[in-house]
């Protein structure tokens, strides 16, 4: 057999790109050629070492920009998820992504919905810390209104606010989770559609945004509403599970 | 109403991710790409074929944006500093010091191919496209996938095993 070794061949083999009868031609060739073994092995080398250099992002948590348009939810509850199912049912957010690109800002909330921890002298905060379900309070970003508890897969008491904001048909649902004593903002998803009157989280309802909402609950881990006797016992306790 | 679309489109992102990154050397840099193209998806959903490969559709929105991006580069004239870009991998790669900076010779090696070459190589080395596959997203005959993609690694494995310059 010749010693001239065709890379295209080689590369191909390596590949796994070759028909059957072709393997066959190249395997039988290989003993005979410390050549053609040499760049099999480095062409091996090299596959291995290039999927290690591009590792990265499958490493990282994704980027805020990314998943800014659905919550910028904190990073535990998105760390882990998004190869699984519920990650990709987050499928929604990709849809509102190029409604509200850039408008989430990384300011620590105060009335406002940027995730992030609330200010404990903040009205919402108020709200979350004292008040039953179907409560509601004037914020400054709108008339914000208390629709459920629950507890996520931590066991932490966490609330579904809704914020009817005073620009035409803006509407937010928004999970705040209770740590340490203070509430903070776990995700917020702008330009929900549907019926604001619905009391129950898990809903279906038309629009992109409410798919995102129910798989960002699902991340969380999210448990059953609690009943209004539970909820009156959580906050009569200040939030202390029994 | 989630879609099977929109469904679809989230599940490729981390290959799209790591496209982008073997694109632009920069993790940063290719989310930026992989965000551009997911607008650019989702605006042109209707001209999407429905039964046809919705990954194949996304590389390729994925690389007309690069090679858009790298054409308005040179008429810019500025560049990407290849050393900044292949050193940082935002610690996430390898572990051992020496490895890592293997890695980094092998990222700034890939940024210095021809742009053809890389995008064959990104597509068949490097996320693992078949021939027939990255031959579609690229518009190619096979051959030609083969044959650049042969020519890459060959300038890649000279490259990589010498022993680098002190």
């Amino acid at each position: 057999m010749s010693t001239h070794i065709d890379p295209e061949l080689l590369s191909a083999y390596v590949d796994g790109e070759l028909a059957p009868d072709e393997v066959g031609r190249v395997e039988a060739h290989l003993p005979s050629s410390p050549e053609a073994r040499v760049m099999v092995e480095r062409l091996r080398r090299l596959n291995a070492r290039l999927a290690a250099a591009y590792d990265a992002p499958h490493r990282a948590p994704l980027p805020p920009a990314l998943h800014r348009s659905v919550a910028s939810a904190s990073p535990r509850a998105w760390r882990h998820r998004w190869w699984t199912a519920a990650g990709i049912a987050m499928a929604a957010s990709i849809v509102t992504l190029a409604m509200f690109l850039g408008l989430r800002s990384n300011e620590p909330a105060t009335d406002g919905l940027a995730p992030g921890r609330l200010d404990r002298g903040s009205a919402l905060h108020a709200l979350l810390e004292s008040e039953p379900s179907g409560a509601t309070a004037t914020l400054d970003s709108g008339a914000a209104t208390l629709l459920s508890s629950f507890l996520d897969d931590e066991a932490r008491p966490c609330r579904e606010v809704e914020i009817i904001g005073d620009a035409a048909g803006s509407r937010t649902q928004a999970v705040a989770c209770r740590n340490d004593a203070s509430w903070t903002v776990e995700f917020a998803i702008s330009g929900v559609s549907g019926p604001a009157e619905s009391r129950d989280a898990f809903v279906p309802a038309s629009g992109a945004g409410d798919a995102a909402f129910r798989a960002a609950l699902h991340t969380l881990g999210a448990g059953p509403v609690l009943g209004p006797a539970e909820e009156e016992d959580l906050i009569d306790s200040g939030w202390q599970l029994r | 109403m989630t879609t099977g679309f929109e469904l679809d489109l989230v599940a490729s992102i981390p290959r799209l991710r790591r496209f982008a990154y073997a694109l632009t050397g920069s993790v940063h840099e290719g989310d930026e790409l992989v965000q551009a193209a997911c607008e650019r998806a989702l605006r042109n959903a209707d001209r999407f074929q429905q039964g046809t490969r919705m990954d194949s559709w996304l590389f390729r929105i994925v690389q007309n944006l690069w090679l858009d991006s790298k054409r308005r580069e040179r008429t810019r004239g500025d560049q990407i500093d290849p050393e900044m870009a292949a050193l940082s991998d935002e610690g996430l790669g390898a572990r051992r010091p020496e490895d890592r900076m293997m890695l980094a010779r092998v990222r700034q090696a890939v940024g210095e191919l021809p742009n053809e070459q890389r995008l064959v190589l990104a597509l068949v080395a490097i996320d693992g496209m078949s021939y027939r596959d990255a031959a579609e997203v690229l518009g190619l005959p096979i051959g030609t996938v083969m044959s650049r993609l042969s020519r890459a690694r060959t300038h890649l494995c000279r490259i990589l095993e010498e022993p680098r310059p002190q």
